[in-house]
């Protein structure tokens, strides 16, 4: 006990004691612009995190609301210290600034301006400081709605300093922009201060998992209004005034398995939730999803496009609806009708903007096909609901307040005969009914206008996703294993095979692919339903395979076709969640004739295999009767999202499943004893 | 001009009648899409003024041809899109959209680089049913000044094949045009020249009939399986600088002049370059301590305006801003280096062909500029853009490349030196410990030389668990855990790089029971070798390296081998292999050697070659079976 209370006491001065290092170690920012201090300068290394390239010293903006020429304005006041640690973090001294400039109308614009930036050397033991001239800035158009400012800062290398600030100003007083506190390399000090007057109402969402201090206090402001012929009038207001502050934020880095690492960055989005100019009635803003819904259903581009006509009414009648009475015969109609009428443009989108061109056109976005598609379906008397969304690569919706900006697509719930809703999307050509594309299965999409249940409906485990497998095969004496799988692929697996067979020449190349991956010879391949809008294909294939023989043993893997031969997951550390893109199931069973005189002389165990929470499982099962081995193998994922805290322990789940699928069955002749090579 | 006008919507409507429906033909073999027809007419007024027009048809036949459907139209400060207009057909030959110009969407990003002054006009089409037919009319102009043709490429990717294209130019009686056809093939090109009423030149270059290629693996660049046409004028005007492109030499002649006073330095910087060569003793000192201080003090930022596409900054700008692109940092470095009193020529090369056309110049075979230095002893080739390579090393993006000095003569086509493909070495050392277990530790050296060192010289800029990721990530064990990385950079002309690292692993290979499956050599990846096709193109092995490796493997106690891999050696045209495993009394030694040609081989060759590939893929993931002396049920 005694012994345990020491290491116990050392192990908590250790803690202190880097604790201490640390603390001293860092520095404290000089807040004042063109003016690095002596330690920053000096400064080699970040403490923290030693293999940073640079750091940002401080990160600073304020923002304020202004009366010009009788409209209101943002503006930003941005300013940013960063030091030069390595040579790759040279690149932070080129800088780009977005900004909303339409191509066509300048009426609602931002406007960067003020842009002053330089870099301080130490040379000769005296501080030089490089101004950037402003030929060095150049402008350029990203598309239809942006503008971009490059910028890049002279004299910076390794140990440089540089320094920016520069004004955005926007039209756009409706939106504020987010505030990012954290970013891909460590933060020392930033804060964001931002002055609302009382006319407007904004919702906070903090986001990220480090800590951010929030001070909110009530303050005056002052504006000046024109009336025109030299009239102006002072107007006063209380204004809310907000500051966030954060210290010492480690660098954000995205990973493999992330859907959207915005996700999970330290910051702060504001929403409008309403405007209360004076003399006029409040204007509410999304105050919650009703009134988002109503919104969206008053918008000509959405909700009018739910009330359209079908434009291809005339054809209905050709496609034999009343022949059945079977809802998804009906729907799987429909479908395949208008994917011959139209195919999707790789966009995505909530709105429909001309959803009559790109029928005329053939070709529209996810939005625009499910608008069309919705107008089939109600035309054959099937019930269906717009379920809005964020993609999983696009963010989650905010949890602390409704938010329309956030919405960007939709797919189309339909009201199955036992009052349960199944999904279907535009976008895709492999999938069926509840078989969505990944980036769609969100866990919140809210479904519009459906009265028979919960509005709020959880797609990250719509469907199933199975795959099943029988192997039949024999095993000669020369090693030859011969013999014929059976497939079957639902759900993701279904999507999953058509499209690698969409994406080859033919299927001799599909074919060939598979020869080269399983090492083996395939005959008689065939594949039904790879075109079709169905919730399986199926695949079936004789193979010829070569086992290792040595003497009168012979190693074979007895699942002949393994799960999974190599581990997924290699790091040694993660530092963000973990997110799987769907729940699956994937089962495989194997029949092997072993040759007259052989025996088993090893056989891989039985054996379950478990992840720490129990959501996951693998299960090996393996068994000889008379000349014949049998396997019986199931792997089952459930959980979609591991913390970092879990990377651990999935790894070794997923590292043990792996050694299972490598495991050997060994032959013996029978009546070879003492065996030397 | 007129008569141009007319006749190309009339080519066009004959050609629509003739393809739908479409014929099956041999055109729609292995084709993903096909080039009805394409007509590009350049009229080049004077030599600052040229108009290009094109129309193109295309029917795409599966969803795998609608990559060909992207109309893509690069501006720039001369270039500009004067019209646009496109239509596309369904499969009974019905038109069923109209594309205008306002539908092309338009961009000026410019990536990476800090600032270009190009911009695109882009269109991206699809439709739902195949086969369908879109033909796309364009025009666009320059005027100011044409440094090289449009050149005719009439099939520009896999899976398409080319009914007709046809490239018409127009060029006033006093200019000239050298023409250059690159083909793999003869005669798949047809070029006919002749002169208009007033006297005008015409060149007409026809293609037809190209049957559809497809991509194989170990494949040549596209560019080298299909066939081109380059022109340039002989005399030409580019952004108010004038030049000639008669030969190299020429070419040189006019790069030198952009050249021209662009390498005064300030009395500052003439000061600081001989402060910092004060302590060298040679020569080749002098210049690696300037190639140091370039290296500390400047970094690339690509500015690509205008002539400035041509002409690098001057080298008191790139001293001042510590910045500039492949032409200004190799620039200034010559600027430095003269005020030392060390000749060094500007080298115009390009990373991507080896080759330069001997007896056809162009502007367009080149993308980056180096800087020789040719000093007593030996001669230097300086990335000035790179600060990370070590001094005096040919990078394997130059290296055997030809290049073109710049001198006062003019240019001079000269070709780097390459190392032999031997030098190329990576070496593994392992000791592997197993207990009986399973478990193991092993001690590995990995030394890299050359491009070998390219390849793994980025490790060392990682954070320390990335690069125990990175190492990680080769290894072929289920389980392994990096740990103890000492790593040791030799920065000379012939770097270096050493990496020590142990590996522990609960698994060494694979259990069954009473036995261990153990890998011998878990450094090496087994070679991607796909079935076996009829071979159309010739194998290109892109880089020759030699790779050995030695590994020493402790049998644990209790066990005993029951069986091992055959060695094996091999002698082939693509290079040697040998791989040795032999046991002792509680140790198995395995020993592999990979001499890898770099060549170009004749397709004939292709099923040896990937039985070559086949045997070392096996010997590399060879096992050996170590059974318990005493087994246990």
């Amino acid at each position: 006990m005694k012994k345990l209370l020491t290491t116990a006491f050392l192990s908590l001065v250790t803690i202190f004691g880097i604790a201490n290092e640390v603390k001293t170690s860092i520095i404290e920012p000089s807040l004042k612009f063109g003016k690095p201090s002596d330690e920053e300068l000096s400064m080699s290394t970040y403490a923290p995190d030693t293999t940073a390239s640079a750091v940002v010293l401080y990160s600073l903006s304020n923002t304020r609301y202004d009366v010009i020429a009788n409209e209101f304005q943002v503006a930003y006041d941005y300013q940013v210290k960063i030091k030069i640690l390595k040579a790759d973090g040279t690149s932070y001294a080129n800088v780009i600034i977005p900004y909303y400039m339409n191509e066509k109308s300048s009426l609602v614009k931002e406007v960067v301006s003020g842009i002053n930036a330089s870099s301080y050397n130490m040379e000769k033991g005296k501080m030089v400081r490089t101004k950037m001239d402003s030929d060095l800035i150049f402008k350029e158009r990203i598309n239809k709605n942006y503008m971009q400012i490059k910028f890049t800062i002279p004299n910076v290398k390794v140990g440089t300093i540089l320094e920016y600030k520069y004004t955005l100003t926007s039209d756009l007083y409706y939106r504020l922009l987010p505030w990012e506190a954290q970013k891909d390399i460590p933060v020392l000090f930033t804060q964001h201060e931002i002055k609302i007057p009382e006319y407007f109402n904004f919702n906070l969402e903090m986001r990220g998992r480090n800590h951010l201090e929030t001070k909110d206090q009530s303050d005056n402001q002052q504006f000046t209004i024109n009336y025109g012929g030299g009239q102006s009038e002072r107007v006063n207001c209380s204004a809310r005034n907000l500051t966030f502050t954060g210290h010492q934020l480690p660098a954000l880095k995205t990973d493999k398995y992330i859907w959207c690492a915005e996700n999970y960055r330290s910051g702060v989005l504001f929403e409008l939730s309403g405007i209360n100019f004076p003399n006029s009635p409040y204007k509410s803003f999304t105050k919650n999803w009703k009134e988002i819904d109503d919104l969206l259903l008053d918008d000509d581009d959405f909700g009018g496009r739910l009330k359209m006509r079908n434009p291809y009414r005339d054809e209905m009648p050709s496609l034999g609806l009343d022949k059945t009475n079977n809802i998804y015969e009906k729907i799987a109609t429909l479908y395949s009708f208008l994917k011959k009428k139209i195919s999707w443009n790789n966009d995505y989108a909530l709105y429909s903007y001309d959803t009559k061109k790109a029928a005329k056109n053939g070709t529209g976005s996810n939005a625009d096909i499910n608008f069309i598609l919705m107008s089939l379906l109600k035309d054959a008397k099937i019930d269906c609901y717009p379920a809005v969304m964020s993609r999983r690569s696009r963010g989650i919706l905010p949890m602390t307040h409704p938010s329309i900006d956030k919405l960007n697509t939709f797919v189309i719930a339909i009201a199955d005969t036992d009052s349960t809703l199944v999904y279907l999307d535009g976008s895709s050509n492999t999938g069926f009914l509840n078989i969505l594309p990944p980036n769609l299965m969100v866990e919140r999409a809210h479904v519009i206008g459906y009265k028979n249940g919960e509005t709020w409906v959880n797609l990250s485990q719509c469907g199933k996703s199975l795959l099943r497998g029988a192997v039949n095969a024999t095993i000669a004496s020369n090693g030859i294993i011969s013999g014929q799988r059976q497939t079957k692929y639902i759900g993701q697996y279904a999507s999953g095979i058509r499209k690698e067979y969409h994406s080859v020449k033919d299927s001799s190349e599909f074919i060939r692919n598979l020869e080269t991956q399983e090492n083996i010879k395939i005959t008689q391949f065939n594949l039904e339903n790879v075109d079709l809008f169905s919730p399986e294909v199926k695949e079936s294939f004789n193979f010829e395979k070569q086992a290792t023989l040595n003497g009168d043993l012979i190693y074979v893997n007895p699942l002949i076709f393994l799960h999974m031969s190599k581990c997924p997951f290699t790091d040694v550390e993660r530092n963000l969640p973990l997110e799987m893109p769907y729940q699956e199931e994937y089962s495989l069973s194997v029949i092997l004739r072993i040759p007259e005189g052989y025996t088993v002389d090893e056989l891989p165990k039985s054996t379950s295999i478990n992840s720490e929470d129990g959501q996951s499982i693998c299960r090996y099962y393996s068994a000889v009767n008379q000349q014949t081995v049998s396997i019986k193998y199931v792997f089952k994922q459930n959980k979609l999202l591991y913390l970092s805290t879990e990377y651990p322990s999935l790894k070794k789940f997923f590292e043990t499943i792996v050694e299972k699928n490598n495991e050997m069955l060994v032959l013996k002749k029978a009546d070879a004893n003492n065996q030397t090579l | 001009m007129k008569s141009i006008q007319t006749v190309i919507p009339l080519l066009i409507a004959i050609c629509l009648c003739s393809s739908l429906p479409l014929h099956a033909q041999d055109l729609t073999k292995n084709a993903y899409s096909i080039i009805k027809n394409h007509q590009i007419t350049i009229v080049c007024k004077s030599k600052t003024q040229s108009l290009n027009k094109e129309s193109l048809t295309i029917t795409i036949l599966n969803e795998k041809g609608l990559e060909a459907t992207k109309f893509v139209c690069n501006c720039d400060q001369f270039n500009s899109l004067k019209s646009f207009s496109g239509e596309l057909f369904n499969a009974s030959g019905k038109r069923v959209r109209k594309i205008k110009k306002s539908d092309l969407q338009r961009t000026e990003y410019s990536g990476s680089a800090l600032s270009t002054d190009d911009y695109f006009f882009f269109y991206e089409c699809s439709y739902p049913v195949y086969p369908f037919t879109v033909t796309y009319e364009w025009e666009t102009e320059c005027n100011n000044g044409v440094i090289g043709f449009t050149p005719f490429f009439p099939q520009t990717d896999y899976n398409q094949s080319i009914e007709k294209a046809e490239y018409d130019l127009e060029y006033p009686s006093d200019m000239e045009c050298n023409i250059r056809v690159l083909s793999p093939i003869k005669d798949l090109i047809k070029i006919e020249r002749s002169k208009g009423e007033k006297g005008e030149n015409r060149i007409k270059a026809t293609a037809s009939n190209l049957a559809a290629i497809e991509e194989e693996p170990f494949s040549l660049p596209f560019k080298n399986l299909v066939p081109y046409v380059y022109l340039t004028p002989t005399d030409f005007v580019y952004d108010k600088t004038a030049g000639c492109l008669k030969d190299w030499q020429s070419f040189g002649n006019w790069t030198q002049q952009l050249l021209n006073g662009r390498d005064e330095l300030t009395d500052a910087m003439k000061q600081r370059v001989h402060e910092l060569t004060a302590h060298c003793k040679s020569d080749r000192e002098k210049v690696k301590a300037i190639y140091d201080y370039l290296a500390k003090t400047t970094r690339y930022v690509s500015i690509q305006l205008g002539i400035g596409g041509f002409q690098p900054a001057p080298a008191s700008e790139v001293a001042e801003f510590g910045f500039g692109d492949c032409k200004a940092l190799s620039n200034y470095t010559k600027a430095m280096l003269k005020e030392l009193g060390i000749p060094s020529t500007y080298t115009v090369i390009s990373t991507t062909n080896s080759r330069l056309i001997p007896d056809f110049a162009s502007a367009n075979q080149m993308n980056h500029i180096i800087l020789q230095v040719p000093l007593p002893q030996d001669t230097l080739w300086l990335e000035c853009t790179n600060p990370r390579l070590p001094f005096g090393y040919i990078h394997q993006q130059i290296a055997g490349h030809d290049g073109l000095l710049i001198t006062p003569e003019g240019g001079k086509v000269y070709r780097l030196p390459l190392y032999p493909d031997s030098l190329n070495t990576q070496n593994n050392k392992a000791t592997v410990s197993i207990s009986p277990t399973g478990s193991a530790t092993i001690t590995v050296e990995e030394i890299s030389r050359l491009f070998q060192y390219d390849h793994q010289s980025g490790i060392i800029d990682l954070e320390p668990n990335k690069q125990k990721d990175a190492l990680r990530e080769e290894i072929k064990l289920t389980h392994a855990m990096i740990d103890q990385i000492k790593i040791k950079e030799n920065k000379t002309d012939h770097p270096e790089i050493t990496i020590d690292y142990q590996i522990q692993t609960d698994q060494y290979g694979h259990k069954t029971g009473n036995r261990l499956f153990i890998p011998t050599n878990i450094f090496r990846r087994s070679f991607y070798n796909p079935s076996l096709t009829t071979r159309h193109s010739p194998i290109s092995i892109g880089y020759g390296y030699h790779d050995t490796d030695s590994i020493r493997i402790k049998i644990p106690n209790g066990y005993s081998v029951e069986g091992y891999p055959k060695s094996i050696e091999m002698k082939s045209k693509f290079g040697t292999f040998k791989s040795s495993i032999s046991i002792h009394e509680n140790e198995i030694v395995a020993t592999y050697r990979l001499l890898m040609h770099k060549g170009v081989y004749p397709k004939d060759d292709y099923i040896e070659f990937i039985a070559f590939r086949k045997i070392i893929s096996e010997q590399y993931s060879g096992k050996v079976v170590l059974k318990k002396d005493n087994p246990t049920q």
